[in-house]
């Protein structure tokens, strides 16, 4: 039987159809198991939540600080002096005074955690000395140290050593939350950018409790991976 | 187009009627998934939202419970005080021996008031004791008042509602209710006084996609030996008292040197004298009858009578010129006898080198509270009295009702 030149005829053209329509839903099934735009989607949620997730770390650090007890007396002060040595540019406590206040107080910090110092301090809010005892315990506390190396610093080939303190602020009162400026105490400089925060509330004496807030810098390796 | 009408091989119906087919299937195929894509979406979320949600309400929890364990620390700091300031007893509800000068009393001499017939109290030798048996139910009411106002001012505008009530306490020596601290159960820096709550009274957060439950229980250490200073110090309490039962003579020196030794044994607790105070005046009842007798004279010109008392009806009579009548009145009376009344007040304080000031000997433990907004150091201190007598040789009758009087 000879056949004939084929011709484009209808069942052709059907058949071009119905593999377009199977291609169609092939896009279609793979999109909806995260191909194409859901990806898109799956990342910005992602970027969406880590925001959140820098406050839940920044929430369960402030909680671990809160639990940190103060060393004794002469490990306090000693962590005091080499903090003042540390932050040369950014320290504005006054050592003299933050002792002075340390010596004829010791019940702020004698056997308390940093809560209990934060509250003990509430009760002396009259004093605007507290304000750098505030500053210099929580820096001796919980300064970190930082390492770079860089070929263009002074001492190319050694190892400079960096210093961070993390920003914790107190406002009195039972607060949702407050802003840079409306508070009490603060050590630290603010976060600007990106970044967790926490809010924690302590109970005081007077039942007007007191709110304190934890900020750090969103770090790259907390990111999720999509 | 024209070519495709023109095209005469035509179609298999089969065929087509099978595309067709295929096509509806697929696409119902599609809707299909779609719409379980959608549902599943609307209740689960985007890709990360249920962790999310799960970490929030825990971090919501763990808020909570943060304050309510501070909240259960402060509280345990301002009762330990408290019981201790009112020599565990609990304020403003005293003892049976009373108060001296806001100094509960431990001990009582001549307690009894009411059965003398002559208005005062009667003599007896033997001190009542009421050095309290235990703290614990003092110490748990002072407690959970405290808790309580703390958790109410807490839950007045808070999302989280944190309960003061339904806790059942357990307090005591950490190292009785956690014999192996290897359980983790030795508490913050296994301080020696431990205090533990457990509820049954659950904690509820919810949010649009988790409800979380939590049981708000508690274990709290505190920084003073409660339990061992409350064995310590009613221990030589009762020491002291039965040592004044049996010199009630005891000198203020005497007392001051038993403090010292006390002192020297234990580096931890100093004890001091705050108050001694003696009266050797008051009068007791010693139950024996006497009468008060006075000798009534009348003349007929002169004046009337004198008279004289004394404890069994003796009298005599004075002469105003004339010859005088003279009779003796007596009525019925009891033997008085005076007491030396002392009152010593004492206060245990507890002693840590870390809290000495400048220029101090010592540092006595204590914490920073608040007085009308003002800063109060508050240093633990336990405070009581000890009240006792002594029977002075010197009696009289003292009438019951009113004295003889002369016609």
């Amino acid at each position: 039987m000879t056949r004939k030149k084929a011709q484009f005829g209808l069942d052709t053209l059907i058949s071009y159809f119905v593999f377009a329509v199977f291609l169609l839903f092939t896009i279609f099934a793979l999109s909806l198991s995260g191909c194409g735009s859901a990806k898109h989607k799956a990342e910005g949620k992602i970027n969406l939540d880590k925001g959140r997730i820098a406050d839940l770390r920044a929430s369960e650090q402030l909680s671990a600080y809160f639990a940190t007890e103060i060393p004794v007396k002469e490990a306090l002060y000693k962590g005091i002096d080499d903090t003042e040595d540390m932050f040369k540019l950014g320290t504005d406590f006054n050592k003299k005074t933050v002792k002075e206040f340390l010596d004829t107080h010791p019940e702020v910090y004698v056997d308390r955690n940093y809560a209990e110092f934060v509250n003990a301090l509430y009760a002396y809010r009259a004093d605007e000395r507290i304000k750098d005892v505030f500053d210099a315990v929580t820096k001796a506390l919980f300064h970190r140290q930082l390492y770079s190396k860089s070929a263009r610093d002074l001492n190319s080939g050694r190892l400079d050593k960096l210093y961070y303190s993390p920003t914790i602020s107190v406002m009195y009162g039972r607060q949702i939350g407050f802003y840079f400026g409306s508070e009490n105490l603060i050590s630290g400089n603010p976060i600007s950018g990106a970044g967790g925060v926490a809010f924690r509330q302590l109970p005081t004496h007077d039942l007007k409790g007191l709110t304190v807030k934890f900020e750090e810098y969103a770090d790259a390796s907390a990111e999720p991976l999509p | 187009m024209k070519k495709l009408i023109r095209n005469k091989k035509g179609v298999d119906s089969f065929t087509f009627l099978l595309t067709i087919f295929a096509i509806l299937v697929l696409g119902f195929i599609l809707v299909g998934l779609t719409m379980k894509y959608n549902k599943l979406n609307n209740t689960i979320g985007e890709a990360g939202s249920s962790a999310s949600s799960i970490l929030s309400a825990y971090a919501s929890a763990d808020r909570a419970l943060l304050y309510l364990d501070n909240a259960v620390g402060m509280s345990m700091q301002s009762s330990i005080y408290d019981l201790a300031y009112n020599g565990f007893y609990l304020g403003g509800a005293p003892s049976k021996c009373g108060l001296n000068n806001n100094y509960q009393r431990w001990s009582e001499g001549l307690p009894d008031v009411d059965s003398s017939e002559i208005g005062l109290r009667m003599c007896n030798p033997l001190i009542e004791k009421c050095i309290p048996a235990s703290y614990d139910a003092n110490f748990k009411s002072a407690f959970l008042g405290r808790l309580n106002g703390q958790v109410s001012a807490y839950n007045n505008g808070s999302e989280v509602n944190l309960s003061g009530d339904g806790y059942e306490l357990q307090l005591g020596k950490t190292e009785v209710l956690c014999p192996d601290k290897s359980m983790g159960c030795g508490g913050r820096n296994e301080g020696p006084f431990q205090l533990v709550g457990k509820t049954d009274k659950p904690m509820n957060m919810s949010s649009r996609r988790v409800n979380y439950t939590i049981m708000p229980s508690f274990r709290e250490n505190a920084d003073v030996d409660l339990a061992g200073h409350f064995e310590r110090v009613t221990g030589k309490a009762f020491g002291l008292i039965a040592a004044l039962e049996a010199n009630p003579s005891m000198s203020e020196a005497d007392i001051t040197k038993i403090l010292a030794d006390y002192n020297k044994a234990e580096n931890d607790l100093e004890w001091k004298k705050e108050n001694y105070a003696t009266d050797c005046a008051p009068l007791c009842d010693t139950g024996e009858s006497c009468q008060v007798c006075i000798t009534c004279c009348s003349e007929d010109e002169g004046e009337g009578g004198t008279g004289g008392e004394g404890g069994d009806g003796t009298g005599g009579g004075d002469d105003g010129g004339g010859e005088s009548k003279c009779s003796t009145v007596c009525v019925p009376g009891k033997t008085a006898q005076m007491y030396c009344d002392y009152n010593l007040a004492l206060g245990v304080k507890i002693v840590a080198d870390a809290y000495k000031l400048k220029g101090d000997k010592k540092g006595y433990v204590g914490f920073v509270a608040e007085n009308g907004g003002t800063p109060e150091v508050k240093k633990y201190e336990y405070r009581f009295s000890f009240n006792w007598v002594e029977l002075q040789p010197s009696t009289t009758c003292i009438p019951i009702g009113a004295g003889p009087t002369c016609g």
